[in-house]
């Protein structure tokens, strides 16, 4: 035995370093930030996931049930399949019922699902600028008779744009609608036509085709210095069936100071609804909103869409003001959360998440927008006393959240 | 196994002198780097204090204090160096560690076939001897990173430097260790399950090559060619400008399957070129 000493030892000597190694490493405890309620029903918080960061321990997420570092996780958490829609609830939930059929499908709205079909649109593209080969790749599913529909098609008119992203899709029996964002080549002398349009791509699924291609919007530069864009705010819901569009239109005043560089005195930012099937939009008046380089308005503002409302959020300090607009009845209501300004803000069914610094605390509200009122505050916390608590709630970040159902 | 047990024993005898003066070159490498750069961290702050800063503690809070972190990436140079022999050497070793039979006056691989014993013992040492090689000098890489803290904390004032960083903190925030030692205990035998099946494949080519000699030469090369190719095929079959069909756990599982097979496939060759075919 005494001849192998060498040997032996150097076995010992590996599981010695390394059983120490990841067993200090397994034992190692983080700081347990917590999300407690301070008023209202548990229940209202449980699919939050707060994404922070701490400036000592890297990312975490933090939810009512504790935290979890990136650091303590799994090398099989990393393959966990909902990890690939993570942030949109509907899109997990349909991942676990229809794996198969969301292969290879990666653009979250790309997705439409009603009673009948499950639907996906999406624009792929090569690499090269000069010829990107952009094909519009469909897949429909029939709920009831389980038949897949798949096909290919070649985008019309291709070599004008030198990006295409898709916006939405909605289907309306045989009849699908792809919206896409495309982006114009640049083309020397003309800054006009390096311009975004907004296109409706009508594809008729019996005949396996695009049946009409229509530009929705596009971005303009007037004579008199003003550039007019558009952008779609798209449902919270990703996969539900809308019979509007809706979109905000930005209208910029450009001028140039005495060097000749390039400002924008004044903003206008209008919300239009755009009905799909007779083609038409109507203003939403309410939220219109004007902004000029003077009247240094500092008020953020953000607007969502879900569930047949549009909601627009604006607040400062002083507080956050929520307004309601029906798509249905017309109706504007508006209620108010007494404290600003929104750091992260998130919509979602009939709810609205809203987190906020209070002190040195993050704040969460849920408030419901049938009732128009919070019914949830909660505060991010963590189990230690005085100046170690106010020092780790300093050094944490939280940049995001989403629901995990 | 006795056999087994000795046939390793003495792949282990031939090798460790070369193997002991690589911990020592790294020690002494990575030793002297975080000692001098300490060192000139300190004088550094030095020539920088004057009349307005004239203690340790104005100048860190004027100019914010150092980690082992930031020393570790000034001197990465010395660090990484010793690091990059040892994987030379045992790169090179793979080979050698065959070759070397055949060399010399009285070939020792005379002795070793006539062994009376299943000549797999004698491959399945080499295979053992050479991840041995590897796990221990990744170990003395864990045992001196400790060492190397200290060494820093003893250069320069407590004053000076911030909060000491764990072990894992400063692997993980290393480009190589981080490689080198994987965050979970699952990846770390992952990833050195891979590397033992990389070398399985070189030692099958070596094999081939000592068997038929020129003509195994290429059969080596498309060997390992093959063993690649199957690797990437699930990437190259369904990974198609980045619109990957299958789901990363789908996808682990089948590269996971496919390693056992290649590996399994290798020994299996491996034992049959050693037992009818290989020449002296």
């Amino acid at each position: 035995m005494k001849r192998y000493w060498f040997s032996i030892l150097l076995v010992v000597f590996i599981i010695g370093c390394v059983s120490t190694y990841y067993v200090s490493a397994a034992a190692r405890s983080f700081p347990e930030y917590k999300l407690l309620t301070v008023s209202g029903d548990d229940n209202e918080a449980k699919a939050v996931v707060l994404e922070a960061d701490s400036k000592k321990d890297g990312r975490l997420e933090i939810t009512a049930k504790g935290s979890l570092y990136f650091q303590e996780r799994s090398f099989f958490d990393s393959f966990l399949s909902n990890e690939m829609f993570k942030y949109s609830p509907e899109l997990q939930l349909m991942m676990k019922k229809h794996k198969n059929f969301m292969r290879g499908k990666k653009t979250y709205n790309g997705f439409y699902q009603d009673g009948q079909v499950l639907a996906y649109a999406d624009v792929k593209s090569g690499n090269d600028y000069n010829n990107r080969n952009y094909k519009l790749n469909v897949s429909v599913l029939d709920l009831k008779t389980k038949d897949k529909t798949s096909f290919t098609a070649a985008l019309p008119k291709q070599e004008l744009y030198s990006w295409v992203n898709t916006a939405d899709v909605q289907v309306k029996g045989q009849t699908l609608h792809l919206i896409t964002y495309n982006m114009n080549k640049a083309v020397a002398n003309d800054p006009n036509r390096q311009a975004q349009e907004i296109h409706d791509y009508t594809i008729d699924l019996s005949n396996k085709s695009i049946a009409d291609d229509r530009v929705l919007f596009a971005e303009e530069r007037t004579d008199d210095g003003k550039v007019i864009s558009y952008n779609i705010i798209p449902s919270s819901q990703i996969t539900a069936p809308s019979e509007s569009l809706v979109y905000q239109q930005t209208t910029l005043k450009v001028a140039k100071d005495k060097d000749g560089n390039e400002f924008t005195p004044s903003m206008e930012q209008v919300i239009y609804t755009y009905n799909l099937e007779t083609g038409k939009s109507q203003e939403v008046p309410a939220f219109k909103s004007h902004s000029s380089a003077d009247s240094a308005q500092s008020e953020a503002m953000q607007v969502f869409f879900s569930g047949g409302q549009i909601v627009e959020v604006r607040g400062d300090e002083a507080g956050t003001t929520i307004n309601l607009y029906g798509m249905k009845d017309q109706a504007i209501r508006n209620f108010t959360i007494p404290t600003g300004p929104a750091a992260n803000t998130l919509v979602y069914g009939d709810r609205l998440y809203m987190t906020s610094k209070d002190g040195d605390a993050m704040k969460l509200y849920i408030a419901d927008l049938k009732q128009g009122k919070v019914i949830y505050t909660g505060a991010i916390d963590i189990n230690e006393q005085s100046a170690k608590r106010t020092e780790l709630l300093k050094q944490l970040h939280v940049y995001s959240m989403y629901l995990a159902k | 196994m006795n056999r087994y047990l000795k046939l390793l024993h003495l792949e282990v005898a031939r090798f460790w002198k070369l193997y002991l003066s690589l911990f020592a070159i790294t020690l002494l490498m990575q030793g002297s780097g975080i000692y001098y750069e300490s060192g000139k961290y300190v004088s550094s702050v030095q020539d920088k204090m004057g009349p307005a800063i004239d203690t340790y503690g104005k100048y860190a809070a004027a100019n914010g204090v150092v980690s082992f972190l930031d020393i570790l990436s000034s001197a990465n140079l010395w660090f990484l160096a010793p690091i990059a022999l040892s994987i030379g050497a045992l790169s090179l070793y793979i080979f050698f560690i065959w070759y070397r039979e055949w060399t010399g006056k009285n070939m020792f691989i005379y002795r070793l076939l006539m062994l009376p014993t299943e000549r797999r013992n004698m491959y399945l040492a080499k295979l053992s001897a050479i991840l041995l090689f590897v796990l221990g000098l990744v170990s003395f890489q864990i045992l001196i990173l400790p060492l190397l803290q200290s060494l820093y904390q003893s250069v320069i004032d407590p004053v000076l430097r911030g909060d000491a960083e764990s072990m894992m903190t400063i692997v993980q925030s290393h480009s190589l260790l981080r490689i080198l030692i994987p965050s979970n205990f699952t990846e770390f035998v992952l990833w050195y399950g891979g590397g033992a099946v990389f070398v399985i494949v070189l030692f099958t080519a070596i094999l081939l090559e000592r068997s038929y000699r020129l003509k195994g030469i290429v059969a080596g090369l498309i060997y390992i060619g093959i063993a690649i190719l199957l690797m990437a095929a699930p990437y190259l079959i369904t990974n198609r400008d980045n619109y990957d069909y299958l789901y990363p756990s789908e996808l682990f599982t089948i590269e996971f399957v496919i390693a056992i097979l290649i590996g399994a496939m290798s020994l299996l060759i491996s034992f049959i070129l050693i037992n009818k075919k290989i020449s002296v």
